[in-house]
């Protein structure tokens, strides 16, 4: 498994537009006109965040942190008795 | 100053000492704690809400109860301790807000959390809620839909963030203990700036249900006060498992005060080179060279992937709290403070594949931290890259490359509250003409006794300390003025 690539160049504004209105629509948001610039901003920098991962190996057995625990039938919590 | 006066200006176990020996009441301290509050808070703005009726009638139970020489009240380790808690974190019939206009309309809470519950039975006196930035994001409380809280040592600073008003109010000797969450340094950075000692637990110790959650996998919450034993009283009192929460370990208390004043010669300690030095400027590395000369400390040595993981926790934050807030980005997104909401939006639309790496990232960066707590028992670094900034500073250069004043404050204490290490802050002066700057003392997972041995002794040689700030008439005019 590939783990490792080649850090992306930053994206251009009119791919950052591009993102932000494919995921505005797909998650129901509505962007103000003047949030836009400062949402596209935090998009960039995400992205460069993003970017100094990429360009490090980690192999396929590096797990993530969060680890699943099964819970067993006393971790629900007891529901309050009905009132007649 | 009046003898009750001068007991709010010490340790609380000075104060605990002195209601047992029935030299003070609890009565009299809680009236000092909020006189203070009534002189000092127009210009620090560290409380956002004071429970003074809930402060009094406890104060009266427990004065009652001490009249009994053989009451339970007296063995209490902090009874009459008057204590804050950051607004992120519930107290019953007050709102928490969490610092944001959207919250204003939250009813109070139903019941205490149960860091608060706890510490009242261990005999403290709650006073009220401290101030935080908006939704518990950001390292300046500038945020706050309450207005900004000023730095107690020079009011034309930030006190840190996001839990600021519960450092200033520290600072300012308006009590003597206080409750703070941290997420990315929401205790540490405040610790810093406002030059107290605080102690972020690891992560999972301390329940935090009743919390407002800002990135649920990084959340903490923690203890701030003037001394290093007053710490670990308060941590001992809160300590303890609850189902409640997701995160919180399945653990028996592991008591810290009676081991605090231990020797520390056999410990192994190092300094943390690499990024955690070249992102502190001149001030922060001088305090942790101050640090490391009186624990006769000479190892370097590096933490790999510090700047990597920093950027793993970014996008780990902007996920969790993104996934938080999208109902109310949906409905809302207007009430959101300008920043925050942008980044939560940018939160919402981070690809999956690029969380999961962060979250890789998480473990491989914790399994290098793991073979160096191999080596080494305890590690230093500074808190905060820099002392105070001014209030309104938008942006801070560390390394040569300029940031977000929030993003620059954070970067030393980000990368460990990711892998959740124990670390506690000790305020070191002189590096500055007239302000501190924190030194992290970082452990293994669940040894927070050596965290606070050590910074314990950093206050037993004098180079960690936390005095009372003199607020004079003449600055809260001029804050005020301003």
């Amino acid at each position: 498994m590939q783990t490792r690539s080649e850090p992306l160049p930053p994206m251009q504004r009119v791919e950052l537009d591009a993102w932000l209105d494919a995921g505005a629509r797909a998650l129901g948001l509505a962007i103000d006109p003047e949030h836009r610039t400062s949402v596209l901003d935090a998009l960039r920098d995400a992205g460069a965040m993003a970017a100094q991962l990429g360009a490090h190996s980690l192999r396929p057995e590096d797990e993530t942190a969060p680890v699943f625990v099964p819970l067993g039938p006393g971790a629900a919590p007891v529901p309050a008795p009905r009132r007649r | 100053m009046s003898a009750t006066d001068s007991l709010l200006d010490g340790p609380a176990a000075t104060i605990a000492a002195a209601v047992r020996a029935r030299a003070v009441t609890v009565a009299a301290l809680v009236e000092a704690s909020l006189a203070r509050i009534a002189a000092t808070d127009p210009a620090l703005n560290a409380f956002v809400q004071v429970c003074a009726d809930r402060a009094r009638q406890r104060a009266g139970e427990l004065d009652a109860q001490l009249l009994d020489r053989h009451a339970t009240a007296a063995l209490l380790p902090l009874v009459g301790v008057p204590f804050a808690v950051s607004n992120t974190i519930d107290v019953a019939g007050l709102a928490t807000r969490a610092g944001a206009a959207l919250e204003q309309e939250r009813a109070p809470a139903r019941r205490d959390a149960p860091v608060v519950a706890r510490l009242e039975e261990a005999g403290g006196v709650l006073i009220g809620a401290t101030n935080v930035d908006a939704l518990g994001s950001g390292a300046t409380t500038e945020s706050s839909c309450d207005g900004p809280t000023r730095n107690p040592h020079d009011l034309a600073r930030t006190p840190g963030g996001a839990s600021g008003g519960a450092a200033a109010a520290l600072a300012g000797g308006q009590l003597a203990l206080s409750l703070a969450s941290d997420t990315t340094g929401g205790l540490r950075v405040p610790a810093s700036l406002c030059g107290v000692f605080g102690l972020k637990p690891t992560y999972g110790r301390l329940p935090r249900n009743g919390c407002y959650p800002f990135a649920p996998g990084l959340d903490h919450v923690g203890v701030l006060a003037r001394h290093a034993g007053d710490v670990a009283l308060a941590y001992d009192a809160v300590q303890g498992h609850d189902a409640r929460d997701p995160a919180c370990a399945v653990r028996a208390p592991e008591p810290t005060h009676a081991s605090v004043s231990a020797r520390i010669e056999t410990l192994r300690i190092a300094v943390l080179g690499g990024a955690f030095e070249s992102l502190a400027g001149a001030e922060a590395r001088a305090a942790v060279a101050l640090a490391a000369e009186a624990l006769d400390v000479r190892r370097t040595v590096e933490l790999s992937g510090t700047t990597r993981a920093n950027a793993a926790a970014g996008l780990v934050v902007l996920a969790e709290s993104a996934a938080l807030h999208l109902a109310n980005l949906r409905s809302r997104a207007g009430a959101y403070p300008a920043g925050v909401r942008e980044r939560l939006i940018a939160g919402a639309m981070l690809p999956a594949a690029w969380v999961q790496q962060a979250q890789r990232m998480r473990r491989w960066h914790a399994l290098r931290a793991s073979e160096l707590l191999r080596e080494y028992d305890i590690l230093l670094a500074p808190a905060t890259p820099c002392v105070a900034p001014l209030l309104g500073t938008a942006s801070l250069t560390l390394d040569g490359v300029e940031q977000r004043t929030d993003a620059a404050l954070s970067a030393l204490a980000q990368p460990l509250s990711f892998i959740g290490l124990p670390v506690a802050v000790a305020p070191v002066w002189g590096c500055h003409p007239a302000l501190p700057v924190g030194v992290q003392v970082i452990g293994a997972p669940w040894r927070e006794d050596l965290v606070l041995r050590v910074v314990h002794h950093l206050q037993s040689s004098g180079i960690a300390h936390a005095p009372v700030a003199s607020v004079s008439e003449a600055a809260l005019r001029a804050a005020l003025r301003a």
